[in-house]
């Protein structure tokens, strides 16, 4: 597959006889910075879902790295950080928790966890708040928190749904900005420096 | 994306060059009552004291020598190129 970070091929999803994806075929290359337009219900998200596994899809094939995300569905996943549009946080918990449980998903030891979400905290400005809870964070700094939880794991590929979503002027300026995104990325990882930023 | 299919997939630069589109407004001292002749060979109309010009690559050297030359005294000049947003938003019209 070369350089190729996901292949996409005659993609087709439908709801309840809508089609909501219909035949889509494109190439995001590794160390690409790759935006997804479209108006509400263009089918962004559900091309989203479809390569990290939320939804299935009806016919098509996708391909992580050369891994199927149906067939060699574990080994796609982990190249994958996905910052969803809705947020998915625990209210109960606090940011620095968040981190740790999600890094739990993917088999990293709490050590391990525990400074990768230092670094993620001090990147994302969420370190002075790392041990309140979720329930009293703004929408901005949720936002944050749902960016740092999706590299916990150093993922290869980084895919923003609506990052600018609910967030300051400040923080959807930086999460535009390709290159001060990406130089923070390589701060934390010379790895980040090969990463795909893929933005809807 | 719209409806389910991809209308265009390129590069910024690339979908800038073929999508965008430019204007130049010149605001001129006075309302010219003779347009010089080399003037109407590009797409243009006059808004009271302006010129402005439809192009989609601008020569604006070109235009203000024949400005210039024709004595024609300018106030202000106003370049407008169409963002990814605008590509965007009228592509999502054209296709329904």
């Amino acid at each position: 597959m070369g350089n190729i970070a996901i292949s996409i091929r005659n993609l087709v999803k439908n709801y309840d006889g809508t089609e909501a994806v219909s035949n889509i075929s494109f190439d995001i290359k590794q160390g690409e910075f790759f935006g997804f337009l479209g108006p509400n219900g263009a089918g962004k998200t559900s091309t989203i879902n479809a390569i990290t596994g939320v939804a299935n899809f009806d016919s098509g094939k996708i391909e992580v790295f050369g891994n199927d995300v149906v067939k060699d569905y574990r080994k796609a996943r982990r190249f994958i950080g996905l910052a969803p549009q809705e947020f998915n946080l625990d209210p109960f918990l606090t940011i620095l928790e968040t981190l740790i449980y999600q890094g739990g998903y993917y088999g990293i030891p709490k050590n391990v966890c525990v400074k990768r979400a230092k670094e993620l905290m001090r990147l994302f400005g969420l370190y002075e708040k790392r041990n309140s809870s979720i329930k009293a964070l703004s929408g901005g700094l949720k936002r944050r928190l749902i960016i740092a939880k999706a590299l916990i794991h150093k993922p290869k590929i980084l895919i923003l749904d609506e990052p600018t979503a609910g967030v300051d002027v400040e923080l959807r300026h930086y999460l535009w900005d390709h290159n001060s995104l990406n130089n923070a990325l390589y701060r934390r990882s010379r790895e980040a420096l090969r990463q795909s930023l893929y933005i809807a | 994306m719209h409806k389910g299919n991809i209308l265009e997939i390129d590069d910024k630069k690339k979908l800038m060059k073929k999508f965008a589109n430019s204007q130049i407004t010149v605001e001129l001292a006075d309302k010219t009552k003779k347009i010089p002749k080399e003037i109407k060979r590009y797409n243009y109309k006059v808004d009271g004291k302006n010129l402005v010009f439809f192009e989609d690559n601008i020569k604006v050297n070109e235009i203000l020598k024949i400005i210039e030359k024709n004595n024609l005294k300018i106030i202000d000049i106003n370049i407008e190129s169409s963002s990814l947003e605008d590509i965007f938003i009228g592509m999502v019209k054209k296709n329904g």
